[in-house]
């Protein structure tokens, strides 16, 4: 979706892959998970935290100019999110009964083949090394908009409540 | 259990099977050029999706379940209309192999958005869950219509 903004910011080509996963950065952990819970507070859309992290490194020319510079802009803030998902699944997991597990399961797999899928074309389209920030991107991207969904049905458990993603 | 939370997340969300077969024109436009306006350095296709329904539903707590969701049906179809014609541009311009991939990815998307969406209705397991699943659907529409536009208009600009 900010295909066109990464794509102007290219530079350079490098070696795609999918967002390599690694431990949160703390600080982009609690840049994130502050926002969500700002947001939370003032009754903004969360929506509004994707890309708080990525898109400043990005846009602020830390990046070295080379794409994968930008790829490890779209890694940092997926670390954060991916770890964020994991937390929620299980809590889910754990509230719900064996009939909504298995329920839960499956959307979670069919989410996992289609964001596979989705990140995964931007490497059949470009079939060059510039999709990898793109991929980056998409990974984040997507891993954020699935945390959201999956806090709305948390968020009167105090899932972020003196936790930042670690 | 019912939480608010979710409640106001998931109509805050987006589904197309729901969708009414044609847009409004009126809408069309409106998303156009929201699309427009939030296009360049600071990217927010995004802030578009619930443009049309939000402002339709906004006093939903005095709306009947079948006026909200028809609010968010008649975002979709704006949503709809946009996929459809981003997917065809795209499968006239791809090569057979990037073909093939499309479709698959558009197949894996579906199957996801519809247990996503079918998930809202597992948990809360009443009818309150129906205008959710609107919002489900219309909002999952348009974010894989945004998507599938990026390259749509990439594929624009090439020719």
């Amino acid at each position: 979706m900010r295909i066109a903004l990464v794509l102007g910011l290219i530079a350079s080509l490098s070696t795609p892959s999918l967002a390599q996963v690694q431990k949160p950065d703390p600080r982009d952990a609690a840049v994130i998970v502050q926002c969500l819970e700002s947001a939370a507070a003032n009754g903004d859309k969360q929506d509004r935290c994707i890309g708080i992290v990525s898109m400043p490194c990005l846009q602020d020319d830390k990046t070295n100019g080379t794409t994968l510079g930008m790829e490890t802009c779209g890694d940092r803030e997926f670390a954060v999110w991916n770890n964020l998902l994991k937390r929620a699944i299980l809590q889910l997991r754990s509230e719900l009964d064996s009939e909504q597990r298995a329920k839960l399961d499956a959307m979670q797999d069919a989410w996992s083949a289609s964001l596979a899928g989705s990140c995964s074309f931007y490497w059949d389209y470009f079939k060059g090394t510039m999709a990898g920030p793109l991929i980056a991107q998409c990974m984040s991207d997507e891993t954020g908009r699935r945390v959201l969904f999956l806090l709305g049905f948390l968020d009167d458990t105090g899932f972020l409540d003196g936790k930042n993603g670690k | 259990m019912v939480r608010p939370g979710v409640v106001i997340l998931a109509l805050c969300v987006s589904a197309p099977a729901l969708a009414q077969d044609k847009p409004d024109a009126k809408d069309s436009a409106a998303i156009e050029q929201c699309v427009t306006a939030k296009t360049g350095r600071h990217w927010a296709w995004e802030q578009c999706i619930g443009l049309i329904s939000e402002k339709c539903s906004a006093h939903e707590e005095r709306m009947s379940p079948a006026d909200v969701i028809a609010c968010y049906a008649r975002e979709q179809a704006v949503w709809d209309d946009i996929l459809n014609k981003s997917y065809r541009a795209l499968m006239n311009a791809l090569e057979d192999d990037q073909k093939t991939k499309l479709r698959g990815m558009q197949r894996a998307w579906i199957a996801s958005r519809d247990k996503n969406c079918e998930f809202l209705y597992d948990y809360f397991q009443g009818s309150m869950a129906n205008p959710m699943m609107a919002a489900c659907q219309s909002r999952a529409t348009g974010l894989q219509a945004l998507y599938l536009r990026g390259f749509a208009d990439d594929v624009a600009g090439r020719k």
